[in-house]
């Protein structure tokens, strides 16, 4: 079967399509969540729904005699209506004072306990619903059908128009509360669609993950979308269409693994894709373009690299003419052999030192003028340390042996003009003039 | 003498104690106002219960001789950058386009007029080249730069300024006490909370003495005098007053 079939085929179309529907709803209010620091409520929220399926389970059972279309619809009204019952217990506690993860995690574990309470009931009494109870608790994609695609992606296609149409709402109220309500937007706007949002996409999500795992469906895709993106419109599309592939990758693994080599088990789709996505966000941080660690560690590399560049070219300063071995420069210590031998061959490739003879280096004219910049930078800070920043003369050598990597020419301009093109540092040494490179 | 901002016994309570306590005063139309006072006397707190995002106990706000809530689209606020989220996902040029809110409210899509307003301001103020950055990438004078684009394009005639030269550089203070001045120029009011005592005379002139009650309001020549200010700041202040006094009758050749 190729992977377009998956999309048509009767048995797969019904937990595909579903979940595709129920993780780009749950990446996108996930999304806003994020930004406004509230991952912690949805968790609260995805537990509170628990109880909720319970009671609706059963009231399907005893007022409407478990006719099938209420047990499918009325859990999930019922869930609705506890995760709206939960926000308001959480808000009536930071009313009172009580600080914000107290209030979370008090209303998390006093509303699952009664779910899980009402739960063992059924397990003794109604053995057929508390079946269908343990598929919110845990999640089971694989179970569902055409009717499951039509109602999921009505309610997804709810929360996304909402999103869209609410945005603007958001985005001011998040970013800059203070100027959004001087200029007239009521802050409730914005805590009214979140909320909102969140209770319905936790609603569209319990069926497929179940309770206590639909909240890693909302953070993974927000956190690869938010190291791609700065804008919070590309950001929800982004986290969307990640919450989306996410999915796709994790069915297409299930997949796999199940009619892989003589496998007899069945894998669970939330559990997977949740797995997935997790790895994918964390390997994005890894390689995000611009803060990314690998990035950042090359970054670093760089720059370790250029300061020992410009040591070694500091050292043939010192005296202009002579040349060096190898074996000489290796006593003084600028870097392992090995970085040594790559700093050598580097400047003899930046047109610094030409090499005379086997491993004896020599300074090029454009090396001693590099060289004399960097320490024409070491002194002019050396001289502004001392007569601005009032350091003592014996300090500042080990500051300016940094800072002489680091000033632009913005600096050295500004530098020269604070202390009038100075001649000689704070030791008495001549401040090389400017030349241009 | 036309008002464009009056407060009248402006009362305003945190939990139970008093933060704003009986505050009234008018302010004409095209001054340069400081709003100055030791931490904690209410400066913040006062632009706040202006612009209606704290609701005081009790008083009124008129500006231009109209309720607030009616005079909205003429006033211009920005905040303390302390309340803002700087992480959030929202470039320079996004952030200016807020100041069209009232052109477009919530659900309509920006029109090109609106872009190009944005970017008249942002030419303004020097950083039309950062229009597609992320905010919080900026330098904290670049930021500041971005807030006061905001405002010029809400077109208001009266703004109000939470510590705008809070943490800038000198270019950036210079720009922006260069574009306060033309406001008022236009007849444009500014109330500006300030905590540089020593800048103050050469750039307002008016002040607002604020130590949660009113100590005075009004030119700053009459106002901001080594009494009043020691008496805003309390007793702790009153060699900050000694010393201004001393360099004022230096300046003037009354003593050595």
């Amino acid at each position: 079967m190729s992977f377009l079939e998956l999309f048509t085929d009767p048995l797969s179309r019904g937990p595909l399509i579903a979940t595709l529907f129920m993780s780009i709803s749950t990446a996108l209010v996930g999304a806003i969540a994020f930004i406004r620091k509230k991952s912690l409520v949805a968790e609260t929220l995805s537990h509170a729904t628990f109880p909720g399926v319970a009671f609706g389970l059963l009231a399907s059972f005893f007022f409407f005699s478990g006719n099938d279309l209420i047990l499918f619809y009325l859990p999930l009204l019922f869930a609705f209506g506890f995760a709206i019952l939960a926000q308001a217990l959480v808000e009536k506690m930071l009313k009172e004072k009580k600080s914000a993860d107290v209030s979370l995690c008090y209303i998390l574990s006093f509303l699952l306990a009664i779910g899980v309470l009402v739960a063992s009931y059924m397990q003794h009494s109604h053995v057929m619903l508390f079946k269908n109870l343990q598929i919110f608790f845990y999640g089971q994609a694989a179970t569902m059908h055409d009717t499951h695609i039509y109602i999921y992606g009505a309610l997804s296609l709810l929360v996304a128009l909402v999103a869209l149409i609410f945005q603007r709402a958001i985005k001011f109220s998040c970013f800059d509360p203070l100027f959004s309500s001087s200029v007239g937007i009521k802050s409730w706007i914005m805590k009214g669609t979140f909320s909102f949002l969140l209770t319905l996409s936790i609603v569209i999500g319990i069926r497929s993950v179940g309770v206590v795992l639909v909240t890693g469906m909302m953070i993974a895709p927000s956190v690869v979308a938010r190291a791609f993106t700065k804008k919070f419109s590309t950001f929800l599309l982004a986290s969307s269409l990640f919450g989306a592939l996410f999915a796709f990758l994790g069915y297409i693994v299930c997949y796999l693994l199940e009619n892989g080599a003589e496998s007899t088990y069945s894998v669970p789709i939330g559990p997977a894709i949740i797995v997935i996505s997790t790895l994918v966000a964390f390997i994005s941080l890894l390689f995000a373009p611009s803060n990314g660690a690998i990035i950042k560690q090359m970054r670093k590399w760089r720059f370790q690299k250029s300061c020992i560049l410009e040591n070694i070219l500091k050292f043939f300063w010192k005296t202009p003419c002579q040349s060096y071995h190898l074996i000489h420069l290796k006593k003084k210590q600028f870097a392992s052999f090995s970085i040594l031998l790559f700093a050598l061959f580097k400047l003899v490739k930046q047109g610094y030192l030409k090499k005379e003879g086997l491993f004896e280096y020599r300074l090029t004219e454009d090396g001693k003028k590099k060289a004399a910049y960097i320490v024409r930078l070491h002194r002019l800070w050396e001289l502004y340390l001392i007569e601005y920043l009032s350091s003592e003369v014996e300090k500042v050598h080990q500051s300016a042996e940094l800072i002489e990597h680091i000033i632009t020419p913005e600096i050295e301009d500004k530098l020269t003009k604070l202390l009038l093109n100075p001649k000689v540092d704070p030791h008495m040494q001549p401040i090389p003039i400017k030349e241009v490179l | 003498m036309e008002s464009s901002l009056k407060c009248d016994l402006l009362n305003v309570y945190y939990d139970d104690h008093p933060v704003l306590f009986d505050v009234s005063f008018e302010i004409p139309k095209g001054k340069l106002v400081a709003i100055i006072g030791p931490n904690g006397a209410g400066k913040s707190t006062l632009l706040k219960s202006i612009v209606g995002t704290i609701k005081p106990l009790s008083g009124t706000v008129e500006c231009f001789s109209l309720p607030f809530h009616k005079a909205k689209k003429k006033i211009a606020y920005v905040p303390q950058k302390e309340s803002i989220d700087w992480e959030f996902p929202i470039t320079v040029l996004e952030v200016v386009l807020m100041g069209r809110y009232h052109q477009l409210g919530l659900f309509k899509w920006v029109r090109k007029c609106d872009k190009e307003a944005a970017i008249e301001a942002l030419k303004l103020l020097e950083i039309e080249s950062l229009a597609n950055r992320q905010i919080g990438e900026l330098s904290g004078g670049q930021q500041q730069r971005v807030f006061i684009a905001r405002a010029l394009v809400q077109q208001a005639d009266l703004y109000l300024l939470d510590e705008p030269f809070a943490a800038v550089d000198a270019a950036t203070e210079a720009l922006l006490i260069d574009i306060f001045k033309k406001l008022k120029e236009k007849g444009k009011t500014l109330v500006i909370v300030h905590h540089d005592l020593y800048s103050v005379e050469s750039i307002f002139d008016w002040v607002i003495l604020l130590n949660n009650r009113l100590i005075g309001c009004g030119e700053k020549e009459k106002w901001f005098t080594p009494e009043k200010i020691s008496q805003t700041y309390g007793k702790k202040e009153e060699i900050f007053s000694d010393v201004i006094s001393q360099l004022k009758k230096t300046k003037s050749g009354l003593s050595l």
